[in-house]
Parts: structure tokens; C-alpha cells; sequence
């Protein structure tokens, strides 16, 4: 299973590399962390030309306000670039026949889900925390007031890899069932739209996922334990259906 | 090497193979020859662990398939009719990549690599990108892949179909050679010559039956047509009439100087005729039994299988 998990796990770098994937997955992230803050500065000046009378006090930004804008924006735009950026991961493996020679010379599914599956959630993960980071620096600079916590800021990240790791192992779950990688895309992003409504539930609130933005807005782990073991055993039984899965695939 | 016993196919109510066995021996080159649709690119997924199967066995140096695919995968290359890669790889990128999976390490890959793309002829184009191929040049790249990690069994599907004339003879030429390297053989083919030129045994597929398995010199034994085509100097006025008495003389047919002679036992036929027509006394230009070949045989068995 090393093997084939090496091997593919090399394989995706590649890809990811030569198909612009890292550039795609690095604007949906990292392009907000410098224009959220920037764009909180600029808006008063910009519209000070255009609204008659004191506009600042239409913007109360503060840095943890530019933190939450920033998990909004990525919660909305970025998660759309993670989902669309992976939705063919399997899917188009599978049915332009390019598994045949890996399943052919006994290449092990375990091996090609778990380097695919693990890549991006490492590749996402990074690009969440690096994006916080930038956040938070520029946030530093441009934005005057109480900063919040580094820590605090931290734990959103951690909360934030957490959701699209979730999204990466069920867009990868579905990608593995369709034909078209967009429709694996379009369910996620579905079902997404069903957890922000089903998070205020009392009952399955918070066992869902959309639970971890409302924590990551409120930069703190609290009761957050439970919502994580959940989605975490949610994503390893969509990986292992994942592996079931390919281990019966027709590739060809 | 490869036995296959009963093997069936079904996609809903549509039985692809129907309960189909045969033999391959170790290092023997086997062809696998049918019409479209017969099953046989069925069969040679099924075989490369690409697609289950309803029914029947696959043993593979006696293990069972069903049991241990995965690992006896390992001893596997497959060539598929239109190979498929990463287009944004290299040859050498790709090559590296199928041999990482089969757990050889970097020198060695490094050896295989400028020696397969010798044979495949790719060596000048080994570091372009794959997207930029002919197809010729994608099946010279997936005989390179299927043989890369050196399987003791190869499946090959029609694997000369995309190649020149100059291509195609290479590429038999490379398969012959793979028999003397004890490599096992397994390829299907529309194009009979191929067959006859490289095979050891074949089997015709049709209907997902199979027809008819055996060695090729055996089948064209088998399938030899007991006619004997005669050509005379002048007219044999009245021949018919003198074969007709003998007992193993079934018919003739007289086209002026050229005669068919139909014969009911070949084997009597054999040691008599050519005392028979010396007694002529009219020379005779040409002489022959008439000889099947795979072609005949191939038509033949496919048009009138329910009378086999």
C-alpha cells in the first residue's frame, strides 16, 4: 500500500504543480488574506468621494471584525474553490481510463485515495494557516484597535482546516460515485448550504460541520470538541466507503 | 500459466462471455481472435483485474484470482487498445511512475527507462510531454508501460492496430523476442497475419463463445478443405466419369483445363490421386491441396459456428 500511496502522493504534486492546481487553491485562500484588510482600510476613502456626510461612521471595523470578514469570505468563496478545484479528483481518473495501468500491475485503491485524499487536506491545511498568518499581519497594520489573541487567531485556522478537510474527504467520496466532477462539486456545496440552516437546530446542531465557522467566529475551541470527532469519524467512514468503492470500480 | 475455466460476463441481461475456458502455457505467445463485439477486450479486462466477473475461475501460475488479485497483478502487463496517461507527464516522468508502483528503485528505473524507449523508439521524445504524442507514439509508450516492471504475463489488445506497416513489423518483431526472454504472450488482433506470423496457439472468440482453441498448426490441419486443385495441359476430357468409381472420390468439378477434385477421405486420397491422374497421360502444370488459412478458417468458424 506504501507503495502505490508514494508513488501517487508524488504523482499529485505533479499534477497539482502542472495543472495550475496549487496557483487555483492559493487564490481562493491566500488572495483574501491581503485584500480583506486592504479593502476595510481603502472603503471609507473610497466612498468618502461618493456618500455625502461622514461616512466613518457607517465602518466600525475593528481587527477582529477584518478576522471575521476574512473567515467569511472564505467560508464563501474560498470553500468554492477547494470543491470545484477537486471535484474531478476521482472521477476523471476513472472514466478517461487512466487508472489502467496502475490497477493493471496491482496498484492498491487504499494507496491512490489516501495520498489524494491526505495531499489536499495537507495542501489546503497550509494554505488556511499561511492565509491567517498573512491575515493577521496585515490586519496588524492597516486596522487600528485591540488585535485579537494570536492564539485565538491560530484556533480559527485550526477550526477552518478542520471544515475543509471535510469538504475535501466528502467531495472526494462523491467524486469517486459520478461521472461528471461538477456534480460532486454541486452536492457539497448543497450540502453545505443544509448544514449553515441545520447548525441552529438544537438536536444535530452540533454535530455539523458549519458549526465550526460559528466557533472560528468566536475564535475559540469551546464545545467545539464534540462537532470535530464527529465530522473527523464522518470523513474517515467517507474515505474507507472511498476505498471500498474503488477497490470495485470498473476503470476502464 | 494462465488457466481460465468457465468465465462469464454479464452487463445486466447481456451475456458479454459465455462460460469461456482456455489454457495459455508459459512462454507461449497466445492470440485471442474474434469480431467485433466477440468479447474479447471483455476478456482482457477481466484478466488485467480492470472488471469483475459473474461466474467461473481464473488461476494464474495455480493461484486463484478471486483470492489474490492485487498481488498476482504484480506479475501482469496490460496494453489496452487505446492507452490512456498523464498527458502533463514526460515518457521518462511517466515510465518512473509505473515503475515506482512496482517497487523497483531508482537505478533500475533509470536502466529500463533508456532500454524500453530504444525498443519503443522514443528515446528522442522521451522528455516531451505526453500530450503532445501521435497515437502511434501513446501505443509504443503503453507497450513500454505494460512491459516496464517485467511481467511473466502480458495482455496486449490489438496492439499493432494504430501502428504503420513499418511500426507493426517492429512491433511483432519486439513481441517474438519476448518469448525468447520466457515472457508469456497474450494479444488479441483483427489482423489474422499477425496471428500467423507470431502466435503459438489461438483461440477464435465469437458470440462470447469461443470456437475453436487450439495449437495453429493443428487448426490448420483441422480445418484443411479435402479439394485438389489440378491443372492440365489440355482439356482432361472424361476424367470426372474415370474418378468416379473410386470409393473415396466424392465430386469434380472441370473448368476447362483447371479440375477440383472433392475428396470424401483425405487420407486415402493422399496415397492414390497422384497414380490416378499420371494415368492421364496429359501433363500436369500444377498441382495442390488446397490450404486453409487462419483467414478461411477465422470465416469459416464464425459464419457456421452453430455447426461446429
Amino acid at each position: 500500500m506504501m507503495r502505490t500511496f508514494n508513488s501517487y502522493f508524488k504523482k499529485e504534486i505533479m499534477e497539482s504543480l502542472r495543472q495550475y492546481r496549487y496557483i487555483t487553491l492559493g487564490v481562493g485562500i491566500l488572495v483574501f488574506a491581503i485584500l480583506d484588510p486592504l479593502m476595510l482600510k481603502l472603503l471609507p476613502t473610497i466612498l468618502k468621494d461618493q456618500i455625502p456626510g461622514d461616512v466613518s461612521s457607517l465602518f466600525n471595523v475593528t481587527p477582529s471584525y477584518a478576522v471575521i470578514n476574512y473567515i467569511k469570505d472564505l467560508v464563501n468563496i474560498g470553500n468554492l474553490f477547494v470543491i470545484f478545484t477537486l471535484g474531478g479528483i476521482l472521477s476523471e481518473e476513472i472514466h478517461s481510463q487512466k487508472l489502467v495501468f496502475p490497477y493493471s500491475s496491482g496498484s492498491k485503491p487504499s494507496g491512490i485515495v489516501l495520498a489524494k485524499v491526505i495531499h489536499y487536506i495537507l495542501v489546503v491545511t497550509i494554505f488556511t494557516f499561511l492565509g491567517f498568518l498573512i491575515a493577521y499581519y496585515y490586519i496588524g497594520i492597516l486596522i487600528k484597535g485591540d488585535m485579537p489573541t494570536f492564539t485565538g487567531v491560530m484556533k480559527s485556522a485550526t477550526l477552518l482546516s478542520f471544515y475543509f478537510g471535510f469538504n475535501i474527504s466528502l467531495v472526494v467520496f462523491l467524486s469517486s460515485f459520478v461521472k461528471k466532477g461538477i456534480a460532486a462539486s454541486f452536492i457539497v456545496l448543497l450540502s453545505n448550504f443544509v448544514a449553515m440552516g441545520a447548525v441552529k437546530l438544537k438536536v444535530i446542531g452540533k454535530y455539523m460541520p458549519y458549526k465550526l465557522i460559528e466557533k472560528a467566529n468566536l475564535m475559540s475551541f469551546e464545545d467545539a470538541g464534540i462537532t470535530i470527532s464527529f465530522i473527523c469519524i464522518v470523513s474517515m467512514i467517507f474515505i474507507l466507503i472511498t476505498i471500498l468503492r474503488m477497490s470495485k470500480v470498473e476503470v476502464i | 500459466m494462465l488457466r481460465v475455466e468457465n468465465l462469464k460476463k454479464q452487463y445486466g441481461s447481456l451475456q458479454v462471455l459465455k462460460e469461456i475456458s482456455f489454457e495459455v502455457k508459459k512462454g507461449s505467445i497466445y492470440g485471442f481472435l474474434g469480431p467485433n463485439g466477440a468479447g474479447k477486450t471483455t476478456t482482457m479486462n477481466i484478466l488485467a483485474g480492470l472488471i469483475d466477473f459473474n461466474g467461473g475461475d481464473i488461476y494464474l501460475d495455480g493461484e486463484d484470482f478471486k483470492k489474490n488479485k492485487r498481488e498476482l497483478l504484480k506479475k501482469v502487463g496490460y496494453l489496452p487498445q487505446s492507452p490512456v496517461f498523464y498527458g502533463y507527464m514526460t515518457a521518462v516522468e511517466y515510465l518512473t511512475f509505473i515503475g515506482k508502483l512496482g517497487g523497483m528503485d531508482n537505478k533500475s528505473i533509470k536502466i529500463r527507462i533508456s532500454e524500453l524507449m530504444e525498443i519503443v523508439k522514443l528515446t528522442d521524445a522521451s522528455k516531451r510531454r505526453i500530450s503532445g504524442y501521435s497515437g502511434g507514439m501513446k501505443q509504443r509508450l503503453g507497450l513500454a508501460a505494460a512491459l516496464f516492471n517485467n511481467p511473466e504475463l502480458v495482455f496486449l489488445d490489438e496492439p499493432t492496430s494504430a501502428l504503420d506497416p513499418e511500426g507493426r513489423m517492429e512491433v511483432l518483431e519486439f513481441i517474438e523476442g519476448l518469448r525468447e526472454s520466457g515472457t508469456t504472450v497474450f494479444f488479441s488482433t483483427h489482423i489474422l497475419n499477425d496471428i500467423e506470423r507470431v502466435c503459438d496457439e489461438v483461440s477464435i472468440l465469437s458470440g462470447g463463445k469461443i470456437l475453436v482453441s487450439d495449437n495453429l498448426e493443428n487448426l490448420k490441419n483441422k480445418y484443411i478443405q479435402p479439394i485438389y486443385d489440378v491443372e492440365f495441359e489440355m482439356n482432361p476430357t472424361g476424367l470426372d466419369n474415370r474418378l468416379k468409381s473410386l470409393p473415396w472420390m466424392q465430386k469434380t468439378i472441370i473448368n476447362e483445363n483447371k479440375v477440383s477434385i472433392y475428396v470424401s477421405n483425405l487420407e486415402k486420397a493422399k496415397g492414390e490421386i497422384l497414380g490416378v491422374i499420371a494415368k492421364e497421360n496429359n501433363p500436369v502444370t500444377c498441382f495442390n491441396l488446397r490450404k486453409s488459412n487462419l483467414e478461411d478458417i477465422f470465416i469459416r468458424l464464425v459464419n457456421n459456428d452453430e455447426n461446429l
